[in-house]
């Protein structure tokens, strides 16, 4: 075993398995940062590379590319408030207030040793998990991922908001959101509109980007300044390492979390660095800094994300079942150089399973590594105005979300949920909330569901399912006894109950769709509709409980606009709607022109009016992005939206 | 020189240069070059799934094979049971030979089953080549069998499956328990992997597996004493008569695992419903198509192309289990397949409609 072990890592120190898996580690990174690509994209792009290949070439450098996207994902998510991938939305709660006060190089150093150490501990637990945890997986039945997701669904009480009461309607509303699509117990369609694209539900790529990109970038272009408040970084990377040295329990009590949750199949990263996030409030005396860039906010989901990969290589070496999405793919690709994962993995090949471990551990020292050295070099790019780099992030955001199922209604999609995400930023509801509530909401209507068709309600008398309960029972206590920092009240400032038409025209909306989830999902089976009935029922009690609330005239924390927050000088010039405008201009502009033209006027466009570049600056910055994102194209084989003049006329590459 | 040509003469003039471009033309189609093309070959389907490593697995081979070694590119085009990525596909794909698309069982079940949103022509699409895949069916030792002949034993006892639901993939399997007299509690909304966690588990006690699932993690519970294998779905041979499954010939399939639960030959719409679904899901598996109106000779350079793959030696050392064990149909010889996968007989299809209905409510078209 020791000898198969130390066998395997001479066998990766030679130049050549060194190489491979660098290039795995470099294309992992470069993905990483993409908004929209992550794993998946990229391992479908090796995949062709990978076929016949030498597995103990090949494995290094499948491994370096997963073992890194979850690293350089904070980039983006630190820097722009935009997740890389969606296993960073929690890393965007602090790290990107982080960077607004000019300490994005401390966030990123904090976060990316906070990955190194992450993905090191994954790399442990999986050595030692290919003895032992194949009883473990065994025992998690039903009943006990029934418990273990409404376990992760009581992490919400940490992050609910300043008003409990929004933030639990936030939850169902996330509930609601992600019952969209076939039932899991009667394949019976709810809340489509008969709509294919809504068929199997609506994308996460699209929901993250939506809830934090789009609230983001309108935010700051209003305030018409660099994402950094302050014209100078502050402290560096170094002090960001010692901060996670300094946390170390709370590293490895993330990454353990990190590892549970993502050796279960069906949860994966986009819920890990929730609960992480969570555990990190939870377990923290002070809390007053939190979502206002409180270092272990970022430490906490950074470690979680990346020890997520030991996590998700357990199930899928061990059974050969999937841990997640990009794990799926790997074991195709596993299939394709003649590995067959599962049950004999471990007799048949384990020479090829510790080559997969040390590359894990070793990627992920590369990893950080390369991210750190870079880290402050890239910070800078908070310095500079933000109308500057607006259009290219809107490009950004518009082309990741088109990755999600490349189809029209991916950008309409993510135009309407970036409006709504908008409105709950301005008035105080829980994005978080809502995301946890929509990650989980298919999850949990098919536990209860499947839990309940096999065991009756027995399965609350299995042992497993005890224990988890009492943890749930931790969970809520812990959430109940927090004491949430909030701003006193008072009759003018955030809170207070004046100018009310818009919030009650929002509370308004979140009742209308309350109605018509009900109305739509009446007439299903009664297995199709129980799930989305309850959740929809419990929400309108809250609704008009918030609504009772609503109805009084004194300051509470149930009111809240952020147009208030804008006081004296600091208000904008325009308002939500100015900057909606030129958000849809780009749908305009690609519908009309296709993407390589549309974005080619656009960003020349927003260059000249929004920022005030020359002309012909603003067209050669325009023409770069044009050819950054064709032969970008190109490489990756990837599809661009199309428009009216496509659709009339034949166009030569790489208009088309 | 005489500038002026009569009527006459221009038509004569025409008629022999049509004549002579005639040959020419069918020599330039004969001799189809790829060189320097980018072959865009559509997957409606995520990667890392069934499709996926199969076209992945032919498409060195592909570019080996195909006159001028194109690059092929494989495009996903995921989700809702491959509607969209089959739509897309029937309105966007050139007849030129640089697009094809590879289909599932669960392609041929939406076009069958769903015809209200499926906008393609799967019957009119070119074959390139169709490659069937059984499914065995096993269940858990506890319920006091040792093998095939014991399967009368499962009647009345409290049997427990799992799938995604009744009328996708799992279709094959879900209408044979019906036509064997079983009626086994279903657990829907679940991928194979964690439905095989899940009997492992003894959660479940009755499971399929297509083969390359059932030879891989599933024979390692069989060995283990963990799983008694029951039937195959057997295949059908160039004659149309169900025979068993060339990978499991010690295994019953669909109508022998009949015959031993009721002593006699199984007949009547219920059989004709299997059978047909059977089809659509075992021997309409996988395949490559071509848009229909692509030429002939680019359709006789794809088909050539596939039918030397599968002579290639290397392509039988190193991807042999993509296919494995069955016979592959190449172009003409995959069209009774497809017309009898696609079109149902009219009782056939209302039993269906029926058991779907009743037992499952679920609606087909």
């Amino acid at each position: 075993m020791q000898a198969d072990l130390l066998q395997a890592l001479s066998t990766l120190a030679s130049v050549q398995h060194l190489l491979f898996l660098l290039g795995g580690v470099l294309l992992g990174l470069t993905v990483g940062i993409l908004p929209g690509l992550g794993g998946i994209a990229a391992l479908s792009l090796l995949l062709p590379f990978v076929y016949g290949g030498d597995p103990t070439l090949v494995l290094p450098m499948m491994i370096g590319l997963l073992a890194v996207t979850n690293t350089s994902d904070t980039f983006p998510a630190v820097l722009v408030g935009i997740p890389g991938t969606s296993s960073a939305q929690a890393t965007i709660m602090d790290g990107h207030p982080l960077a607004r006060k000019g300490e994005a190089a401390r966030a990123l150093g904090a976060a990316f040793s906070a990955s190194l150490l992450g993905g090191l501990f994954g790399a442990l637990m999986l050595t030692l998990a290919i003895q032992f945890a194949r009883p473990l997986i065994l025992a998690v039945g039903f009943g006990e991922q029934l418990m273990l997701v409404v376990l992760a669904l009581t992490m919400v009480g940490m992050l609910t908001g300043t008003s409990a009461i929004k933030g639990l309607i936030m939850c169902g509303m996330g509930l609601i959101f992600g019952s969209i699509g076939a039932a899991p117990a009667t394949a019976e369609e709810r809340l489509t509109f008969d709509m294919l694209y809504l068929s199997d539900g609506l994308p996460l790529v699209i929901v993250g980007l939506a809830m934090f990109a789009i609230p983001e970038i309108v935010e700051v272009m209003r305030k018409r300044t660099s994402i950094s408040a302050i014209p100078e970084l502050g402290a560096g990377t170094l002090q960001g390492f010692r901060e996670t040295l300094k946390h170390k329990w709370l590293v490895v009590r993330c990454s353990a979390l990190g590892v549970f949750i993502g050796a279960l199949p069906g949860l994966g990263g986009a819920v890990t660095n929730w609960v992480a996030y969570a555990h990190a409030m939870q377990s923290a005396k002070d809390r007053s800094q939190f979502g206002k860039g409180d270092i272990r906010g970022v430490i906490g989901p950074e470690a979680s994300n990346n020890a997520d990969n030991g996590g998700a290589l357990i199930p899928t070496l061990m059974f050969g079942i999937p841990g997640s999405g990009s794990m799926a793919l790997f074991l195709g690709a596993l299939i394709l150089i003649g590995v067959e994962p599962g049950i004999g993995m471990m007799e048949r090949h384990l020479d090829l399973t510790f080559i997969i471990i040390w590359s894990l551990a070793i990627a992920n020292v590369i990893g950080a590594g390369i991210c750190l050295f870079l880290a402050r070099p890239i910070s800078r790019l908070t310095l500079v105005p933000f109308m500057l780099v607006a259009p290219f992030m809107i490009v950004i955001v518009y082309f990741a979300a088109f990755q999600a199922t490349r189809d029209w209604d991916d950008l309409i999609a993510l135009f309407v949920l970036g409006v709504f995400g908008m409105y709950m930023k301005r008035f105080g509801w829980s994005r978080p909330a809502f995301l946890i509530g929509f990650v989980l909401s298919m999850r949990l209507d098919a536990s209860v569901y499947q839990s309940i068709q096999v065991y009756g309600a027995s399965f609350l008398q299995r042992g497993g399912v005890l224990m988890i309960l009492a943890l749930i029972a931790v969970s809520i206590f812990l959430a109940l006894r927090m004491k949430v920092q909030r701003d006193p009240l008072t009759a003018t400032g955030p809170h207070a109950p004046v100018h009310k038409g818009p919030q009650a025209a929002f509370l308004g909306l979140l009742i209308a769709i309350c109605l018509y989830t009900i109305y739509d999902t009446w007439n299903l089976q009664f297995l199709g509709k129980v799930f989305p009935v309850t959740v929809t029922l419990i929400t309108l009690a809250l609704l008009i409980a918030a609504v009772l609330l609503f109805s009084r005239k004194r300051p509470d924390y149930v009111f809240f606009d952020s147009e208030r927050d804008w006081t004296g000088k600091n208000r904008p010039a325009h308002g939500d709607l100015h900057f909606q405008g030129w958000i849809l201009a780009l749908l305009a502009a690609i519908g009309l022109l296709g993407f390589i033209l549309g974005i080619l006027i656009y960003i020349t466009a927003f260059l000249r009016l929004k920022a005030g570049v020359r002309w012909h600056r603003a067209i050669a910055s325009a023409l770069a992005a044009v050819a950054v994102m064709s032969l970008f194209g190109h490489l990756f084989v990837l599809q661009y939206p199309t428009g009216l003049l496509q659709h009339y006329f034949e166009m030569p590459w790489p208009l088309d | 020189m005489n500038r002026h040509f009569s009527f006459k003469k221009i038509v004569t003039l025409g008629a022999l240069a049509c004549a002579a471009l005639l040959p020419a033309t069918q020599a330039a189609a004969q001799k189809v070059n790829f060189a320097g093309k980018r072959i865009l070959v559509t997957v409606p389907f995520a990667p890392g799934g069934g499709s996926d490593v199969y076209i992945r697995a032919l498409q060195p081979f592909l570019e080996k094979h195909l006159p001028g070694n194109p690059s092929i590119i494989v495009l996903n085009v995921p989700g809702s049971r491959s509607i969209p990525g089959a739509n897309r596909f029937q309105e966007r794909a050139v007849p030129d030979g640089t697009h094809a698309i590879v289909i599932s069982a669960t392609t041929v079940g939406s076009f069958v089953f769903e015809r209200s949103r499926v906008k393609f022509e799967l019957d009119k699409w070119i074959p390139v080549v169709l490659s069937p895949q059984g499914a065995v069916v096993y269940a858990n030792p506890g319920l006091g069998l040792k093998g095939p002949k014991d399967i009368a034993r499962l009647k009345g006892q409290g049997l427990v499956f799992g799938g995604q639901n009744a009328n996708s993939g799992e279709a094959r399997t879900v209408i044979s328990f019906e036509l064997l007299g079983l009626k086994p509690k279903y657990v829907w909304g679940m991928n194979r992997g964690p439905v095989r966690l899940a009997f492992e588990r003894n959660e479940l006690n009755i499971n399929y597996d297509s083969m390359p699932g059932y030879q891989g993690a599933a024979s390692k519970l069989v060995k283990a004493g963990k799983a008694v294998p029951l039937y195959s779905m057997g295949i059908t041979d160039s004659k149309g008569t169900l025979v068993r499954d060339p990978n499991t010939p010690d295994l019953p399939h669909v109508g022998e695992a009949y015959e031993l639960m009721f002593g006699k030959k199984p007949s009547g719409p219920a059989f004709d419903a299997w059978q047909s679904v059977n089809k659509m899901m075992t021997m309409l598996n996988k395949g490559i198509f071509l848009p229909a109106g692509t030429p002939k000779p680019i359709v006789d350079a794809w088909r050539t192309a596939m039918a030397n793959i599968l002579k290639d030696p290397e392509f039988e050392k190193q991807a042999g289990n993509i296919i494995e064990g069955y016979p592959q149909f190449i172009g003409e010889a995959a069209m009774p397949i497809i017309k009898d996968a696609t079109s149902f007989k009219p009782e056939a299809k209302a039993w269906l409609r029926n058991y779907f209905k009743t037992d499952h409510n679920v609606t087909i078209d």
